[in-house]
């Protein structure tokens, strides 16, 4: 326990320290922007200096920590508002589009896998045809689509939750495609042939002998698409005006907007190392093999 | 076995000659004739800037599939080889998985832009940009797959006998774990073929006027009510791909 | 086993239907409409911020000094009632209007609108747009209750133009002091026909009406029947998508909205399409006079006589945007005519250019070059108003006429000005739009910092600055011709077309205008029918 606390800071370090330097390898700042044109090149430096933009970088990365310690996450260059505000307000929104779009991939895309594994005819081609389509469009396709063609739809404050499953559906089809592979492996396994042969009827053994080891690879993948979605789904947020974590990322990375940057990778490292951790311990109770 | 070497035939068939039988420059513009419709001269119609739709399609197809494919080649290798090291040797294991975990938070934007503006324009900064996030995310999940392979009975004998880790990475790990990597290839392909596409909606781009799938794709949607023509093409052809790959994947359907 | 999965499908099924049902569209105050503004901004305190989003906004909630008549153009009253010049063009005075009250109720006075000009021109505040509008103003005096002097330290005759745009707006001063400077952007009090109500960054801003409104510039007019009391601003920041937000009802206007789908719209009788010429620069490209080989008259020229800007504007602007031939646009007060033609495009003239600057395919490769050099143009390409077309579009003409281009995307500002910091370009695309042509001056002073073309000329220097001293009009527009005249004969400049701002409503509304600069509506009449 008291390692992983460890390791999880070392991770969030590197995070904010790769973060640092790979921001800084982009010539120009937020700053200049600002001033451009308005012939007064002392404001753009005054305004510099205020914000502790002269200082030596290592000077800015060490009081970027000892702020971070106190959990000031520092001010935005482009908008002068702190950071942790402007996070706050966008979250809930990433949150309840991310949310709701895992869930609607997990229900899709186990949905699916099982579909696909464990029974035959048109079921089953449905749930193939799901996942391989699934995976041959993009979703910011699949959102302009709808948009552009079901419009009305989504102005209904009733049916928000459709960008969700706009997303759900085209993250299902990633845990369709691992899952239903998993099921398929396991079903040719030695143990369920055994299970078979005691006399176990088909849904007992595949509820309770195939599911649980099927699902270890899928657990991960699962996590790593969540976490990628809280900062991944910009074109999806830009599509739907759901203005979150992603589009606020993109802006600032465009504007070199650093301690809005930084600030979002803290919390993403944050959520990637619980993500993964819940996984590991997820994993763990699923697969007995693992344990010991 | 066949069925992987007719994909690989196809996608260099379609990298080395495709462009061969474009019967435009790809990248002639002609302002009288935007968003032409299909007809004998333009098989496939115009696009937004008068360009024609059948070469750029094929030029396209090189570049996209060649990008793509390369992409997914090189984060494959390093995902998989990083994840079983991690899977087999537990010391890296402590060291890299930290590691990994903070690349992940690592926003491929800010890493596509520093590609952008670092190395400029071109063919392998796009493939870095595109290879680069997914390295850590293959890598953990390899990890994953790989943790209940190596707590088997099998290995746990191999173990016994004085086997060394390779050689129980090699002949016991790796032919159980190539299902799960060759599902996994396929969902890889198909982020990577639009990832670049992605990449111009946000601005972040490679070079403008290139014809490449994705670009196609993301630049259509503007037109898409008014010249549908522009985004079917690219875009049959990207879910025909995306297919293929699937069904060599997935070999017992 | 299948049975659990066939009801579990089934569910699905049924909650798909479910959603498949079409709602309404939710209108819950008929006089309330949703205006789509379409670019994130960082802030939008006027007297901070530049963006014109704010301007778009604020427009409703603040009453300026002056205000320009959207029809006639002329500097009209607004919260100054009369104004005078002294012969020396130093001191203008102004009268303001009595019985104007803020909308938190405090008085408006010359108290308060000298403490708006102490915030614009405190250094504490940085203002990126107000301050530079004001030029140079170096004190103000008030003379009584509602007389006030602003003295300037040299004549600068845009003045009056200045203090009728939404950046110099006069805000309540408690509500200043209230707030301070960052948050006050959250709470904005104006006197205008619109309260501010909520700002929600990157979600929306609201405004209410203001029922005390009585004040208003001669051009407002009366209320009209099923005027719009709320207004919700919201961000649509996909181009792909505006028109459909306009279409299935989700915002009644819409600014910006793409070419191609302006010209569907124009067909539909449910849309209005308003095509608003805004005042200004064009879209244009600088060029580059310090670096090789743009330095030659006769390369810039060249690129001049080679692009096919009529077909530019065809393709990319659906005809649109008429074909801008000098530094200023056409409905730019003092535009000069003359420049109109210059460079019209004509691929041999281009060729003959540059073969009399020496250049020749010398080693047929079908691009020119001369002493051994390539011809070869850097053009740094932003990715905004649609420049990544133009920019493939004048590669490819360039083609014809031996001109290699070689296009350098830049994805944001910042980058942009870091490769003017170099100098590494020979084209790059930048222009601002304002009604009074001393817009001019940053770009092409000799020694301004931000001339990007490297061009330096003790004529234009003497011209543009005698412009903004000189009242007398006559006299303005003659030197603003010189200054074009000039621009042009040195082939200082590509420009593409005149900036024309595609708007669009549903036609359910009317009343909807916008002022002279362009960006701005007036939303003070709009009315919208219901149903």
């Amino acid at each position: 326990m008291f390692r992983r606390l460890i390791t999880s800071l070392g991770t969030l370090w590197l995070a904010v320290t790769l973060t640092f330097v790979l921001l800084r390898l982009v010539p120009g700042d937020a700053i200049a922007a600002q001033f451009e044109g308005s012939s007064n090149p002392q404001a753009a430096q005054l305004k510099r200096v205020a914000l502790g933009l002269d200082q030596p970088p290592l000077v800015q990365y060490a009081s970027y920590w000892v702020g971070l310690v106190r959990g000031d996450l520092g001010v935005s260059l482009a908008t002068g508002l702190p950071v942790t505000e402007m996070l706050a307000q966008r979250w809930p929104g990433t949150l309840a589009l991310t949310g709701g779009g895992m869930l609607f991939a997990i229900v899709f895309g186990l949905g699916a896998g099982m579909a696909r594994a464990w029974t035959h005819g048109i079921i089953a081609r449905l749930a193939a045809f799901y996942s391989t389509l699934a995976l041959s469009i993009p979703a910011y396709w699949t959102a302009t689509l709808a948009l552009l063609l079901l419009g009305r739809w989504f102005a209904h404050p009733a049916y928000s939750f459709l960008p969700s499953a706009i997303i759900g559906v085209h993250s299902g089809g990633v845990i369709a495609q691992i899952f239903g592979g998993a099921l398929r492996d396991v079903a040719s396994a030695d143990y369920i042939r055994v299970a078979r042969a005691k006399g176990l009827s088909d849904s007992a053994i595949l509820w309770r002998h195939a599911l649980r080891p099927a699902l270890v690879p899928v657990i991960m993948v699962i996590a790593l698409q969540a976490g990628y979605l809280m900062s991944g789904a910009i074109l999806t947020e830009m599509i739907f005006q759901r203005y979150g974590v992603g589009l606020l990322l993109r802006d600032s990375v465009l504007a070199q907007d650093y301690p809005v940057v930084q600030g979002i990778v803290v919390i993403l490292a944050g959520v990637y190392v619980l993500l993964t951790f819940a996984a590991e311990i997820a994993v763990w109770w699923l697969d007995p093999r693992v344990r010991s | 076995m066949r069925r992987i070497l007719l994909l690989f035939l196809i996608f260099a068939a379609a990298i080395l000659i495709a462009p061969l039988f474009a019967p435009f420059d790809p990248m002639r513009t002609d302002t009288n004739n935007a968003l032409h419709s299909p007809d004998l001269t333009h098989v496939l119609g115009t696009d937004h800037l008068g360009r024609d739709v059948l070469s750029r399609v094929l030029y396209g197809g090189q570049r996209t599939l060649f990008v793509t494919v390369s992409a997914t080649t090189g984060t494959l290798l390093a995902g998989i080889l990083t994840g079983m090291i991690l899977g087999a040797w537990p010391l890296a294991q402590r060291i890299l998985t930290p590691i990994l975990t903070a690349c992940l938070a690592l926003p491929p934007l800010l890493l596509a832009l520093v590609l952008l503006t670092v190395s400029g324009r071109g063919i392998a900064p796009l493939i870095m940009a595109l290879t680069l996030p997914q390295i850590p995310v293959v890598a953990r999940a390899m990890q994953s797959a790989i943790r209940p392979l190596s707590a088997a009975d099998y290995v746990m004998a191999a173990n016994s006998v004085g086997a060394t880790r390779s050689h129980v990475l090699w002949w016991h790990i790796w032919p159980n774990l190539v299902p799960f990597v060759q599902r996994y290839t396929g969902v890889l392909f198909s982020q990577m073929l639009f990832q670049a596409g992605a990449l111009s909606l946000l601005e972040l781009g490679g070079e403008p006027g290139v014809p490449d799938w994705g670009v196609m794709l993301a630049d259509g949607r503007g037109a898409f009510l008014y010249a549908p023509w522009t985004v079917l093409a690219p875009g049959l052809l990207m879910v025909a791909c995306v297919v293929g790959v699937n069904w060599v994947v997935n070999r017992d359907d | 086993m299948a049975r659990h999965l066939r009801s579990f499908f089934a569910l699905t099924l049924v909650f798909c239907l479910l959603a498949a049902c079409q709602p309404a569209s939710p209108t819950a105050n008929p006089h309330k409409i949703v205006y789509g503004l379409t670019l994130s901004v960082s802030g939008i305190d006027p007297h901070v911020n530049s963006n014109s989003e704010l301007g778009i906004v604020l427009r409703q909630v603040y009453d300026t000094l002056l205000y320009r008549d959207p029809v006639t153009k002329e500097i009209v009253a607004g919260l100054a009632q009369d104004w005078s010049i002294s012969d020396d063009g130093l001191t203008y005075t102004f009268n303001l209007r009595e019985g104007v009250t803020f909308h938190d109720g405090t008085l408006l006075d010359a108290e308060a609108v000298a403490a708006n000009i102490q915030r614009i021109t405190d250094p504490a505040t940085a203002s990126q747009k107000a301050r530079q509008l004001l030029g140079p103003i170096a004190s103000y005096e008030i003379i009584d209750a509602y007389t006030i002097n602003l003295i300037l330290s040299e004549p600068y005759t845009p003045l009056l133009d200045a203090l009728s745009q939404v950046y110099l707006a006069i805000g309540s001063p408690k509500a200043f002091e209230e707030h301070g400077l960052l948050r006050y952007q959250f709470h904005q009090v104006g006197t205008g026909p619109f309260i501010f109500s909520e700002y929600l960054p990157d979600e929306k801003i609201i405004l209410k009406r203001n029922p005390a409104y009585t004040w208003g510039p001669s051009f407002y007019g009366a209320l009209p029947e099923n005027a719009v009391d709320e207004i919700e601003f919201r961000f649509f920041r996909d181009p792909a998508t505006r028109a459909a937000a306009l279409r299935n009802g989700e915002a009644q206007v819409m600014g910006e909205i793409l070419p191609t789908d302006a010209r569907a719209l124009t067909n539909d009788p449910a849309f209005k399409v308003i095509p608003v010429p805004i005042p200004g620069q064009p879209l244009q490209f600088y060029m580059n006079l310090k670096k090789a080989p743009t330095d030659n008259l006769a390369v810039r020229q060249a690129i001049l006589y080679g692009s096919n800007r009529a077909g530019i504007g065809d393709v990319v602007y659906q005809g649109f945007s008429p074909v801008a031939w000098g530094p200023l646009s056409a409905i730019t007060p003092f535009y000069n005519p003359n420049v109109n033609n210059l460079y019209a495009y004509n691929e041999e003239q281009a060729r003959a250019v540059l073969a009399l600057g020496g250049y020749s395919d010398s080693d047929n490769d079908g691009f020119m070059d001369k002493d051994g050099e390539a011809l070869e143009i850097i053009i740094i390409q932003p990715p905004w108003g649609l420049l990544p077309q133009v920019a493939q579009l004048l590669q490819d003409q360039w083609r014809s006429i031996g001109i290699r281009a070689v296009i350098e995307p830049v994805p944001n500002f910042p980058t942009l000005l870091e490769k003017v910091k170099s100098g590494e370009y020979n084209l790059i695309a930048f222009d601002t739009s304002g009604l009074d042509p001393s817009i001019l001056n940053t770009r092409y002073l000799g020694a301004s910092l931000d001339n990007w073309t490297g061009y330096s000329g003790s004529d234009l220097d003497r011209l543009l600055v005698e412009a903004t001293r000189t009242q007398d009009e006559a006299q303005r527009r003659e030197t603003y011709a010189q200054i074009q005249a000039i621009i042009m004969q040195e082939a200082l400049i590509l420009p593409i077309r005149d900036y024309v701002n595609l708007n669009a409503h549903t036609a359910r509304l009317t009343g909807l205008q916008y002022d002279p600069y362009g960006w701005f509506p007036l939303l003070y009449g709009v009315a919208i029918a219901d149903q």
